[in-house]
């Protein structure tokens, strides 16, 4: 007996289906049917990970693309048999789906009325209404019209199956029999019963009336289908089956193709183009070896047909230059000589040569892939021109799978337990994830979950079964599809969150599959700031600069001098604690060198163990040796370790002989070992064809380790090189105009690692002076000024917390050439009492009002308001309070987050409360190992997931920042410090790694209530 | 035409004892061919006030249905479709329904899908007989009751007197459900069935009703009510019947 | 001016969860969205834990924790119950919040020879009740609160030493809106004796009525509002009987003659009551204790004593009957019972009268409601519930489609013993995971050899088992 299932869905109907589209598919073949349709209700968001898995694990089992959609009392499963009614399955969907708000859906009766392609596989409802539906439907649709009988052996069953004959014969309608499948397996149904439950947002023992009686809902073995239904059902359904022949690979993707000029192929105007750029880009002439790889590079372009590709991007960054937003690409294809000329990137090839021969890769059967990052304060921009350019039919966002993580299962599977709130969040709040000797259900049950319990158990298998489900939907941060006909027509577009956004129903990893390509607009904080320093540079000092200019003028040493004492406050990538640290290390003293160190410090090398062999190596400390020719063609730029992602997977080409479709298979599941352990799988395929290659197990061993190590985190080559341009670029700013660099990134906060106050501060060392916030000296946005023949950063009104940008403009438009004398004076410029009220906060009245105590009493004071006393000088009653150093500091700190005043460490120490202790700037005269004592006000706590489990804390006093390294285990046994802690006092030693000093804590002293107690008298009488 | 129907009728109503005469009637009052001598005479003819039993065919038959009020006596083995016999009954009221002693937990889901408000019931489960008389007496005469279901063994005249009493005072009914009854003198009811099964429901027997004429056997059709509990055809009951053995191959698992 | 006292409660709810037991454990009480410790015990104190702190830093700070959320209701109760208990001592108390009582001292100074031995007594009455708390005197109710959250905690009625205590005060004392002492804080007004100093005139001119009013209050200047506490009602009578009784057929007279004096007690009020309580002492044994209800609210005397009698009449003495009492504590509303959905009145009593006697003859167990509930489980497809309070909101969420279920289940499943006919199914139902009670069932619909109609099921293991009757 043959039988394909036609009514199947996944766990893309959210909270309705229990197992993912992968699950169904393995199970549908283990069982031997013949086709399996993957009908999620109003969605077809899961069928390419079932068509995926077909593909990759050749499964001999055929996908039929349908959905379930309803329409008042109508359940019909619509169900594609050709491109056609794929199409239009689209088109319905989207049309249903933008009628209605995210996460839900609206069909209307013409909606089904106008299917001509799509079989119709009615579900009779089992009642009265029947009778309407099957005469409209044998009326519009006969001849791919089916009835669907379920046999669901509830209570109803006999009659139901005797209905749905009735109505067969009455309307003259084929039977078929359809499973109305939910789970892969009966096993599913206690899943299957909770997230019935969280969709009702109760415990599953308080909506039983909506539970499934019994768990038929399960796929089922062919003997029992046999017995269930009769030979001619299955038979309609098995033939049905063999008349779909729709195919997801046949999805080809059409290029816009208003951007290349009538007259050209689409090839021939991206050469016209090249060339265009060849003459910008260089000046000079092109190098003769640079001219051949641009050869190379348009001829394979014009092989895998991709030409279109380029030019959208190109027509995206021209758009994006015109009106002079920064961009910078990035991305495997992204460092070609093509993207160069093309102006979607500005690495210079000369600096980089060694890039070109991993352009897209043939065999690896890859899509090319570009990234570009444009400004984060204006990537809307880009944004509405590619709506405004396409059309919103044409142009959609990417979707993002929002899965079950720990926290929302745990939330949502104990709500539908009955679990208290409370206990939940317990839970949820002391679980250390990062904890590797404890797994979290182990944590849970030190937390009080009794694992022997029938509750316990549960919840344990419960969060663990969901973690991983599809919750909903959600918008790719930037990543567009563009067509040129209607998008609809290709895949299904629904409406995000975000008003005026629509998403399409596959994420990028579907695309990917289907060889669908994406243009990826992303927003950098770091361009934001690198064009507004260029700005400023250029207004004050005449200096036209651009990204190009920069890497054109080759790599500068002071610039790495800098780079290799670890000063890079502010810089990109290279200024996180992690990066720091690794600075004087590595020494970076060239293009190359950034590029490998902004990839070694992440948590995929680190957890392979690859940073300390690549610095020995480096340091001469260790030799450097290849197993092999293949390998050392790999991993010779490297010096044998594998740094790049996309070493790993070379090196299972040319070391394991993975296909090219294989290693594709093998990136991905790296990207998401953490959510499925796919990666296991290839571990024996690796192992063994590294053995076969007569390379020995220990080393194949270590490769797959730090393929494990890669994890989530892997950082591929391409990616590095362009965020490298802007790690020099940035280096570059801070070294030759520190004033305005600091000032273009306060003005792009918030980004980076770095507050303001810890940004000024930092500048502060460097010698430039910063000048208060002033009612008559400010504006919105930070400035540069000369002060006392130095550059000079004057605080602009931005910094004031809720300051609104139009009073900011009013004040300078209004103010008067001497300057405002008097609240009043401000009052009759039109400014409302609320940024009267902030600029007191922030002391920017300082220059007439006194201190903040005065400057707000006099704002207070309801008569100024009155009509009588306008223009006339109030008689102020004298106010007496006047803040202490204490509280301007705290005030500071409140209103803008920056003090200019003494440091809280200054004024505890000046009123001798604070037990000796070493000073930040004095730890450079302390030995290696030696014990100190450090106190400071914590700044900052990074908690990066690398192996150790370390945390870094900044800690910061008067003199200075430092970086105070504790070890999970020191974290542990002191918790209470380690939490909460606004002061902190550390003993422990000093490690000096050249000029950087870190302090490995041993002890953790919790300092904070001497802040709060220093203006609070105790207000206890004993 | 009429004429001669009369005069069937009246040969038949003669020999109403025989039974296959009695199908014959049951055929003819099915077509409304039958005039019935009951039907248009004045209700002072009749010794009590009725309420439709929901079955019309049963309700001919008792000339109308139960006694509004009084005592019934309902003989039967349990678990054939004696208390199925009453629902329609029970459903249509709007005071309080006693059930008194039942043989088993009554199950209110039950009662719900066939449209019974089960918030009108009261389930009383009393420590002997002579508290269950008393709980049944209480409940008539409360006049919060318009029926009690008394499941209970012999009675005494004098007992079924006080019911009867109580009835009167409340204006309730009280079913008497009795199986494997020995005695055999005559209880002072209203009315008396005896039930057995049948493929189509019950047969019933009306073995007393007050003033009116002892009547022969009749079948209950109740295969519209509860399709699943009445053979309906012999065609179909040979494919239904399944015995265990046979089930036990059919294992779905 | 008036003098106050007020007492301030700051872990009501910890102190009546534990006080009878030693405690060793550390234990918080948390509130709130974030789950922030507002009680804590010593223990959790030794081990680190402050107020204010998040249920997450608590629980890392100290790793045996009891944890309980805060409850509201318990607190109040708790607070009334002190209020009651020390009405026995002073008459003015008012409830003051949700852990504050502020107890009129002038008025009582007559009562006692002076304030301390005022103060004794009701310090010896707290004590009893075993209770954290903190106090204060004061000349305006507000300035007594004030200075006794502070924990002041001295018995001083000089009034200069009060106010200059009180000028002590941070700002953040006052039961202001944070924007307000914010506000206050911002233009350098920090403690209470700075926002004192200030003119009324110029506060008036720079803050809002609120906080005008709110200074006049505690400078005893404008009025505070307070509302006594007036202990609840209570019928409460007691018959000692001139002769010991062995017969409980003659106590209906004294009964009576109780139930009398409550029926002028309901009527003066206008109430009804619900239940009634009996205390009958024997001589050297136990007092029984008999609970009469009515569902539908009575104040006639002999409609109580017919239910009384019938519970008498199950009632064994075990020795003579010395005295009997008679207390009611919960009253109601006429009109509550007029919404009665059975109070249609067709013969000599209501649906709730009838329960009543019902209940009283034969025992609560014997007399009750079903109600039918949404469980796939046949055994659990019906419950019990207390006569006429089943209602249609509870069968709302039952699934509208009709199903064939037997008229009767047996209340256990019996093995099956008899030869049956299969004549529908199978209907399946496997579920009922989440409470332990699962089930793998496939029910059938069966007839045996004498015709009767009987639901069957087979479990997994293949065994048949007989569940109900289609009577």
């Amino acid at each position: 007996m043959q039988y394909a299932e036609l009514f199947c869905q996944s766990n893309f109907s959210f909270l309705h289906g229990a197992s993912r589209p992968e699950e169904l598919v393995r199970q549908a073949h283990f069982l031997g049917y013949s086709a399996l349709a993957i009908t999620d209700e109003c969605s077809l968001a899961g069928v390419v990970r079932a068509h995926s898995l077909i593909k990759s694990e050749q499964l001999g089992i055929k996908l039929i693309i349908g959905s379930l959609l309803r329409f008042e009392d109508l359940e019909v499963v619509l169900i594609c048999p050709d491109h056609a009614a794929y199409s239009e399955l689209c088109r319905v969907i989207s049309n249903a789906r933008r009628r209605s708000s995210k996460g839900s859906y609206t069909l209307e009766k013409w909606d089904l009325m106008s299917l001509r392609h799509c079989f119709i596989i009615w579900l009779p409802a089992g009642n009265k209404i029947d009778g309407d539906w099957g005469k409209w439907l044998s009326r519009y649709h006969y001849a791919r019209t089916w009835i669907g009988i379920q046999r669901r052996l509830d209570n109803q069953d006999k009659r139901y199956v005797a209905h749905c004959e009735v109505h067969a014969k009455l309307w003259n309608l084929p039977i078929c029999a359809v499973g109305g499948v939910l789970m892969h397996s009966p096993t599913r149904l206690r899943l299957q019963h909770t997230l019935t439950a969280i969709s009702h947002n109760q415990a599953v023992d308080q909506i039983k009336s909506h539970l499934l009686a019994n768990s038929e809902r399960a796929m089922r073995p062919k003997v029992k289908l046999e017995k269930l239904f009769q030979p001619s059902w299955l038979d309609e359904s098995q033939r049905i089956a063999k008349r779909c022949a729709f195919d997801l690979d046949e999805l080809r993707y059409q290029y816009p193709s208003e951007l290349v000029p009538a007259e050209q192929t689409a090839m021939q105007y991206l050469r016209v183009l090249v060339e265009q750029g060849k003459r910008l880009r260089f000046p000079d002439g092109v190098p003769k070896e640079i001219e051949n790889t641009i050869e190379k590079e348009l001829s394979l372009i014009e092989e895998l047909d991709y030409p279109y590709f380029f030019l959208t991007i190109y027509d995206i960054v021209m758009f994006a230059k015109s009106r002079g937003i920064l961009y910078q690409g990035r991305g495997s294809a992204a460092n070609s000589v093509v993207c160069y000329c093309l102006e979607i990137t500005a690495v210079d090839p000369r600096q980089v040569a060694v890039l070109f021969e991993r352009f897209i890769s043939k065999e690896r059967n890859e899509p090319p892939d570009i990234d570009v990052d444009f400004e984060h304060q204006r990537r809307e921009e880009v944004i509405q021109y590619i709506y405004q350019k396409y059309g919103r039919k044409r142009a959609a966002l990417a979707a993002t799978v929002i899965t079950y993580r720990f926290k929302s299962a745990v939330r949502d599977i104990g709500k539908a337990l009955g679990i208290a709130q409370s206990q939940l969040e317990y839970f949820i709040k002391n679980v250390n994830r990062r904890d590797r000797s404890l797994n979290w259900q182990a944590q849970i049950v030190e937390l009080g979950l009794e694992p022997d319990s029938m509750k316990g158990q549960q919840f344990i298998e419960l969060v663990n079964e969901v973690m991983g489900f599809p919750r909903h939907l959600s918008q790719h941060v930037g990543g567009f599809v563009i067509s040129a006909g209607p998008l609809h027509d290709l895949v299904p577009v629904e409406n995000a969150a975000m008003a005026e956004r629509t998403v399409i129903q596959w994420d990028k990893d579907d695309l990917e599959s289907l060889k669908l390509l994406k243009v990826d607009v992303l927003a950098l904080g770091m361009l934001t700031a690198i064009r507004k320093a260029f700005d400023m540079v250029m207004r004050h000092t005449g200096r036209a600069l651009s990204l190009a200019d920069l890497t054109r003028m080759q790599d500068d040493p002071d610039v790495y001098r800098m780079i290799q004492k670890a000063d890079t406050v502010g810089v990109f990538q290279i200024e996180s604690r992690a990066q720091m640290s690794m600075l004087p290390r590595l020494k970076p003293a060239c293009y190359y060198d950034l590029v490998i160190q902004i990839a070694i410090v992440r948590p995929g090398p680190i957890q392979g163990d690859m940073v300390h062999p690549f610095l020995k190596r480096r340091n001469g400390e260790e030799e450097i040796a290849y197993p092999s020719d293949d390998v050392k063609a790999v991993l010779e730029r490297t010096l044998g370790v594998p740094i790049f992602q996309e070493q790993v997977i070379k090196l299972a080409m040319v070391a394991a002989g993975f296909s090219g479709g294989e290693a594709d298979q093998l990136r991905r599941a790296m990207a998401s070992w953490k959510k499925s352990g796919e990666l296991m799988q290839f571990r024996d395929k690796l192992l063994k064809g590294m053995a076969e290659r007569g390379y020995d197990s220990a080393f194949a061993k270590r490769i797959f380790e730090q393929i494990c190590g890669f994890g989530e985190y892997g950082f591929p080559e391409s990616h590095s090189a362009s965020f490298a341009v802007l790690a020099y670029a940035s280096s570059w700013l801070k070294y030759y105009y520190p004033a305005m660099f600091v000032t273009a990134l306060l003005n792009s906060l918030p980004m980076g690692f770095y507050s303001a106050s810890q940004l000024l501060q930092d500048v502060q060392q460097h010698q430039v002076m910063v000048l208060p916030v002033c009612v008559n000296h400010s504006e919105y946005d930070h400035l540069v000024c000369r002060y006392q023949n130095e550059w000079a950063i004057r605080l602009g009104f931005r910094l004031i917390k809720g300051f609104n940008q139009k009073m900011a403009a009013r004040i300078v438009s209004q103010r008067p050439e001497q300057g405002y004398q008097r609240v009043q004076c401000l009052r009759e410029a039109g400014i409302d009492k609320g940024t009267l009220e902030r600029l007191a906060s922030a002391n920017a009245l300082q220059s007439f009002s006194g201190d903040r105590y005065s400057a707000r009493w006099q704002i207070m004071n309801s008569e100024a308001n009155l009509p009588l006393f306008n223009g006339k000088q109030l008689a102020q009653v004298q106010h007496t309070q006047t803040p202490d150093v204490f509280a301007d500091l705290i005030e500071d700190y409140t209103a803008t987050g920056v003090t200019l005043k003494k440091h809280p460490i200054t004024l505890l120490d000046e009123a001798d409360l604070l037990e000796p202790f070493t000073r930040m700037n004095e730890l450079a005269g302390k030995t290696h190992k030696s014990l100190v004592t450090v106190v400071g006000v914590v700044t900052g706590r990074q908690a990066p997931g690398t192996a150790a489990g370390v945390t870094f804390f900044t800690l910061e006093d008067d003199t200075g920042n430092i970086n105070v390294v504790v070890w999970a285990g020191t974290a542990k046994a002191q918790k209470q410090a380690y939490l909460g802690a606004k002061l902190l006092r550390v003993k422990g030693i000093v490690e000096k790694e050249g000029e950087v000093i870190h302090v490995i804590a041993g002890r953790l002293i919790d300092e904070s209530a001497l802040l709060q107690g220093f203006n609070n008298k105790s207000r206890h009488f004993h | 035409m009429l004429a001669l129907l009369i005069l069937i009728y009246n040969t038949v109503y003669v020999y109403s004892k025989v039974c296959v005469m009695a199908n014959l009637i049951d055929f003819l009052q099915h077509q409304n061919l039958v005039w019935q001598g009951t039907e248009n005479a004045p209700v002072s003819r009749q010794a009590y006030e009725t309420v439709s039993t929901g079955f019309d065919d049963l309700d001919k038959q008792l000339r109308g249905g139960l006694p509004k009020q009084g005592v019934v006596d309902i003989q039967s083995q349990a678990g054939i479709g004696e208390l199925r016999l009453l629902l329609p009954y029970l459903r249509g009221q709007t005071r309080m329904c006693a059930v008194i002693h039942p043989p088993a937990q009554l199950n209110a889901h039950a009662l719900f899908h066939q449209g019974v408000d089960t918030g009108r019931f009261l389930v009383i489960t009393p420590n002997s007989p002579q508290e269950a008389l008393w709980a049944a007496e209480q409940c008539l005469k409360s006049g919060a009751c318009d029926s009690v279901l008394l499941w209970h063994g012999d009675l005494e005249i004098h007992q079924v007197k006080r019911l009867q009493l109580a009835a009167q005072t409340g204006q309730g009914l009280i079913c008497l459900l009795r199986s494997d009854i020995k005695q055999s003198a005559s209880l002072p009811v209203c009315l008396s069935l005896k039930l057995m099964p049948h493929d189509l429901g019950l047969t019933v027997q009306i073995t007393k009703r007050r003033g009116g004429w002892a009547k022969p056997d009749f079948i209950l059709d109740m295969s519209s009510n509860w399709p699943e509990l009445t053979s309906q055809s012999k065609a179909s009951k040979s494919a239904q019947v399944v015995t265990i053995a046979q089930a036990l191959q059919q294992a779905n698992r | 001016m008036a003098l106050w006292l007020y007492l301030h409660f700051p872990q009501l709810q910890l102190d009546s969860l534990y006080h009878d037991r030693s405690l060793q454990q550390p234990t918080i009480i948390v509130a709130g969205r974030g789950h922030s410790v507002v009680q804590l015990n010593f223990e959790a104190h030794q081990a680190g834990i402050r107020l204010d702190m998040g249920l997450g830093a608590a629980a890392a700070t100290c790793s045996s924790l009891c944890v309980h959320e805060y409850d509201k209701a318990q607190t109040a109760q708790r607070l009334v119950e002190l209020a009651q208990w020390l009405y026995l001592s002073t008459a003015e108390i008012h409830l003051s919040g949700a852990c504050g009582l502020l107890l009129k001292v002038s008025g009582m100074l007559t009562m006692y020879r002076d304030i301390t031995e005022y103060w004794q007594t009701i310090q010896a009455r707290l004590h009893v009740q075993n209770v954290c708390y903190h106090f204060s005197l004061g000349y305006s109710p507000l300035a007594a609160q004030l200075l006794a959250e502070a924990q002041f905690d001295m018995l001083c009625a000089d009034r200069e030493r009060l106010e200059y205590h009180l000028g002590r005060l941070p700002i953040s004392a006052l039961a202001l809106p944070n924007k307000q002492l914010q506000g206050l804080v911002r233009v350098g007004i920090k403690s209470l004796q700075a926002l004192l100093a200030i003119p009324m005139l110029e506060l008036g001119k720079r803050f809002d009525t609120e906080l005008v009013h709110y200074v006049g209050r505690l400078r005893g200047k404008l009025h505070h509002p307070v509302t006594f506490y007036q202990p609840p009602e209570v019928f409460e009578r007691q018959l000692t009987l001139l002769y010991e009784l062995e017969n409980l057929d003659w106590v209906a007279k004294p009964l009576l003659k109780l139930l009398i004096q409550l029926e002028q007690f309901l009527k003066l009020r206008n109430k009804l009551t619900k239940s009634i309580q009996f205390t009958l002492v024997q001589r050297d044994c136990e007092a029984l204790h008999l609970d009469i209800g009515s569902a539908e609210g009575e104040y006639r005397a002999d409609k109580w004593q017919g239910l009384c009698l019938l519970v008498l009449e199950r009632t064994q003495l075990a020795a003579p009957l010395q005295s009997i009492a008679l207390s009611v504590t919960e009253f109601c509303e006429p009109d509550e019972i007029g919404s009665d959905l059975f109070s249609e009145r067709c013969g000599t009593m209501t649906a709730a009268g009838l329960v009543a006697v019902l209940q009283a003859k034969l025992g609560t167990q014997a007399v009750q409601g079903i109600e039918p509930r949404p469980d796939a489980r046949p055994e659990l497809a019906t419950s019990q519930c207390p006569p006429l309070t089943s209602r249609a909101s509870s069968t709302a969420s039952l699934r509208p489609t009709p199903m064939l279920r037997p008229n009767l289940l047996l209340p256990q499943i019996l093995p099956l013993q008899q030869p049956v006919t299969l004549v529908h199914g199978p209907e399946r139902i496997c579920t009922g995971w989440w409470d332990g009670h699962e089930i793998e069932r496939d029910y059938f619909i069966a007839q045996d050899g004498s015709k009767r109609w009987l639901w069957v099921f087979r479990d997994r293991l293949q065994h048949w088992y007989l569940h109900g009757v289609f009577s």
